[in-house]
């Protein structure tokens, strides 16, 4: 059976696969307008032809410790874009490899991937480039939300 | 009159027959308590609707059923087969003397009385006639309108948005191309379709609030004829623009809102009086946008709402327990009106009835996304705030920049713009909050810099931009600079920024760059701002006893001599900061002068010429005579003068030291400078225009106006011989004297042919005017 195919891509300084399913694009950022008083995980506003992107950044959602400013990400060059809630949303990612198809349905991650990892993650594939953690970009963007709302 | 008619039909008509299903389910189930309140609502509706027309059957009709339904639904009578068919038989009168409406435009005659009577339980002789569902279909009324999903519009103006935007990247390319390529034309008239195309789209969705605003007047007297009460409304907003569909929807909630004002909430004019207030009512309806929200709010300055008694009641009928009721807020306590079946009316009346108002309005409007607030003080008023979504929405706003954004701020909040270097505005801190009085007015000011924590850009000159919420509370935000008035296609900001309160909307400018839309309520409740009504009132009170302390202050402004120390000069002889380069100097007589437009003014204040292509800055002062300017450094800044000032007698130049900021400061004497620098200006050859004083727009706006035109204005205290005269009203000649007078109208277009009198914006026909009375002086 063809398993949904996966987008490798880096964030956090780790190497990680997104289902492909939910990515409406994956875009070259060209400019991220800042958003003043922004909460954390929020980067700022891009523009995909006509539609206002909420930039949000990943790493910092994940791994809050270790990526607590923005600034050294604000020049990643690639984001995923998704909807969530008819909102659009443009993930930063640090690199961008490859599409790939999981050899196997996930499989769990078996051991505990740290605290920032688990809530995103939905599971582990085996793909031709190694074994990848999947994340779930609507977990990272409803993080980003709960985030915000805290925050406020 | 017709239009609102025919909005009546068709809404009848839709409601007929969106409850026909409900009627059908009631019929087999009367006992069915969510049927029985929709088919309630249909009819309260209708009866409130057409008291405004000569509708007598109609109102009968839904008057009759209405007594019934709620009758059953206060449990008092059971719904039997008979009631129940009584009622049906009432709503297929409706629907048929509606469709009679919409075919004649009059309601037929006819008689009704039998079937108000089965009602009431009496027998009826056409038995089979009642109850007859088929009656219920509703007739098909020819139509030159089509009905379409909103989201296929919201697709359709989003595609047309992005055309717009790949059009203007076309532009500019299309700029580096030579003026006569032959793509130049196919490009125009590309851009011109496109334009076109998009007005269209725009309107399609969207009306002024005016539609619904212009009936309400003659309602509301209509209604409190009835009442013997006296009531006004002031509506403001009106060019807010809506949704078509929204103004649909808003229409019922804000006529029930404001029939409970007229009728629960202002008091008769005796009790007016004897409250203290004028006999007259008002009511206030307000509407404003704000990104994708309108909030309309209805302020009546009647009675207000005992809550204790809502409570009480509220308890009694079982809806709350004492334990809850204990713990309620203010707001929760006020929204008890709100609960189906509580109305703190004592009586029931022909208008606004029995308390269902509030429910249906509640309902109406969380129905469509919206919320509602009630607050009130009681002897003082009622105060409904309505909050409606806006899916799509072109907002008409002024883009701003602060430190590295850009951002929008809704054009329906703003009362004015002024720059802060205009002698009009003086600032003053109060404890930790800073204050901006403009002209006679003390409002909050925040620096939005600060609120948004973004670097201050390197300026002392802001731009202020007056703001004034949708319940009356004004306050003032500073910003680096005011861009430009934009149509601004306004989406919702993802709930990740909206967590922020500060934003309303995302937008994009015309090169596709995001801008944020600030939520001004948002900004002033960040700002600690009040917005509520006590808030309101207590804040006026406040205002004012710091009002009355402050008004012994002297405001002045600071500056940095071109020697270096620290100057000032009271505010009141400052007139506006100049930038002066250096080809604009001369030295004569041992004296420095400055050319500013077509006046060569003195110049104090500097030792030696400065380099070639520097600028320099002049603060240009005035004395209602005599010009000069004096040079300063680039940190103006405008201060409060200290009560305890040093007098230096022995300085002709400086009147005293005082100490500001922990640092003197040379205040200097303006009288001096004007008698050893003051020269009476050359102009004895110039025109004289004499305007009033009095009247701070002409000083405003048409002052530079007629300046620029060469013109030396004076005022009526004046001795000088004027002219010409400005008026803004044949009166005021009299009191204006002039060789010639120039009337300004408020109206556009003029009233008779004869009316030799000039439109007030008329920028071109004053300056000819003016142009033609100085020919003739000549």
């Amino acid at each position: 059976m063809m398993q949904e195919q996966l987008l490798v891509a880096s964030m956090g300084g780790r190497r990680v696969a997104i289902p492909s399913g939910q990515i409406l694009s994956v875009i070259e950022l060209d400019k991220v307008e800042r958003v003043p008083r922004s909460p954390p995980g929020v980067a700022g506003l891009t523009a995909l032809r006509s539609r206002v992107l909420t930039v949000i950044d990943c790493a910092q959602i994940i791994d809050p410790a270790n990526f607590s400013d923005g600034d050294g990400r604000a020049g990643d060059p690639y984001a995923v874009v998704i909807d969530i809630d008819d909102y659009g949303y443009a993930l930063l990612v640090e690199d961008v490899e490859d599409v790939t198809e999981p050899h196997d349905k996930l499989a769990d991650a078996k051991a505990d991937l740290g605290a920032g990892w688990s809530n995103f993650v939905v599971g582990v594939a085996e793909t031709s480039v190694g074994a990848l953690v999947v994340v779930d970009p609507a977990k990272i963007v409803r993080g980003a939300i709960a985030g915000a709302t805290k925050a406020a | 009159m017709d239009d609102l008619k025919a909005e009546f039909v068709a809404e009848t008509q839709e409601m007929v027959e969106a409850l026909s299903s409900e009627i059908v389910a009631w019929e087999a189930d009367p006992a069915d308590r969510s049927r029985l309140d929709a088919i309630f609502r249909f009819v309260h509706t209708v009866k409130g609707n057409c008291g405004f027309f000569e509708f007598p059957r109609l109102e009968a009709l839904s008057h009759a059923a209405e007594d019934v339904l709620s009758e059953m639904r206060a449990g008092r009578r059971e719904p039997d087969r008979q009631v129940v068919n009584a009622v049906l038989a009432i709503i297929d009168r409706i629907s048929d003397i509606t469709a009679d409406i919409a075919s004649n435009g009059s309601c037929p005659e006819g008689d009704d009385s039998a079937l108000i009577a089965a009602l009431h339980g009496e027998a009826v002789e056409e038995e089979q006639e009642i109850g007859d569902n088929d009656q219920l279909i509703p007739r098909a009324t020819t139509s030159r309108t089509v009905r379409l999903p909103v989201e296929l519009l919201d697709r359709v103006m989003s595609g047309v948005s992005d055309v717009v935007l790949a059009r203007n990247e076309l532009a500019r390319f299309m700029g580096e191309l030579d003026r006569d390529n032959l793509l130049r034309g196919p490009f125009d008239r590309l851009s011109a379709v496109i334009n076109e195309v998009r007005d269209g789209m725009t309107r399609t969705r969207m009306l002024p609030l005016e539609t619904l605003f212009t009936s309400l007047p003659r309602m509301v007297r209509d209604l409190a004829g009835q009442l013997d009460k006296r009531v006004v409304i002031e509506t403001d907003g009106g060019d807010v623009e809506l949704d078509r569909e929204m103004i649909e929807v808003v229409r019922d909630p804000i006529m029930h809102l404001l029939r409970n004002a007229i009728d629960h909430g202002i008091e008769s004019p005796e009790e007016r009086k004897d409250a203290g207030k004028p006999g007259t009512g008002l009511i206030k309806l307000a509407a404003r946008q704000s990104g994708d929200k309108i909030i309309i709010e209805i302020n009546d300055d009647g009675r207000g709402v005992n809550t204790d008694k809502l409570v009480a009641k509220a308890i009694s009928a079982g809806v709350l327990d004492e334990e809850q009721a204990s713990q309620l807020t203010m707001e929760e306590r006020h929204m008890l009106m709100c609960e189906a079946g509580l109305s703190t009316a004592d009586r029931v009346t022909e208008i606004s009835g029995r308390g269902v108002g509030m429910d249906v309005v509640r309902d109406n409007v969380e129905r469509i996304g919206g919320s509602l607030k009630i607050d009130s003080v009681v002897g003082r008023g009622l105060r409904v705030l309505l909050q409606l979504p806006l899916t799509l929405s072109i907002t008409p706003a002024m883009t701003i920049v602060v430190g590295q954004h850009t951002m929008g701020v809704p054009h329906s909040f703003i009362e004015e713009i002024i720059d802060s270097a205009n002698k009009d505005v003086s600032f003053e801190q109060m404890g930790d909050a800073w204050f901006a009085k403009v002209r006679d007015r003390r409002m909050p000011c925040v620096g939005l810099n600060t609120l948004l924590g973004v670097e201050d850009a390197d300026t002392k000159r802001r731009a202020l931009v007056v703001l004034r919420l949708a319940g009356g509370a004004e306050f003032v935000l500073t910003v680096d600079k005011v861009l430009a008035h934009q149509e601004l296609v306004i989406k919702a900001v993802s709930p990740a920024l909206l967590a922020t309160g500060l934003y309303a909307g995302t937008s994009l400018t015309d090169d596709g760059r995001p801008v944020l839309l600030l939520d001004v309520t948002g900004i002033a409740e960040a700002a600690g701002i009040d917005t509520g009504i006590e808030g309101r009132t207590r804040a006026d009170d406040k205002l004012q006893r710091e009002w009355e302390e402050q008004e012994s202050r002297v405001p002045a402004v600071l500056f940095t001599g071109l020697d270096g120390t620290r100057k000032a000069l009271r505010m009141s002889v400052v007139s506006r900061i100049e930038m002066v380069e250096a080809h604009q100097l001369t030295r004569s007589g041992g004296r420095w002068r400055v050319i500013l437009g077509d006046l060569i003014v003195p110049l104090a204040g500097l030792d030696k010429m400065p380099a070639d292509g520097e600028a320099i800055r002049v603060l240009r002062l005035g004395d209602g005579n005599s010009v000069l300017t004096y040079a300063c450094g680039d940190d103006t800044d405008v201060t409060d003068l200290p009560e305890d000032l040093t007098p230096m007698p022995g300085d002709n130049e400086i009147e005293a030291i005082a100490l500001i900021e922990d640092r003197p400061v040379e205040l200097l004497d303006s009288h001096w400078l004007f008698s050893n620098f003051g020269e009476a200006r050359n102009q004895d050859d110039r025109p004289v225009c004499r305007l009033s004083a009095q009247n701070s727009w002409a000083q405003n706006f048409l002052r530079p106006v007629i300046e620029s035109a060469g013109y030396r204005v004076v005022d009526e205290d004046d001795k000088a011989e004027a002219d010409v005269a400005i008026c803004s009203d044949p009166k005021e000649s009299k009191i204006l004297p002039a060789g010639q007078h120039i009337v300004l109208r408020k109206e556009e277009a003029s009233r008779t042919k004869s009316d030799k009198s000039i439109y007030r914006y008329d920028r071109d026909g004053l300056v000819a005017a003016l142009e033609a009375a100085r020919a003739r002086k000549a």
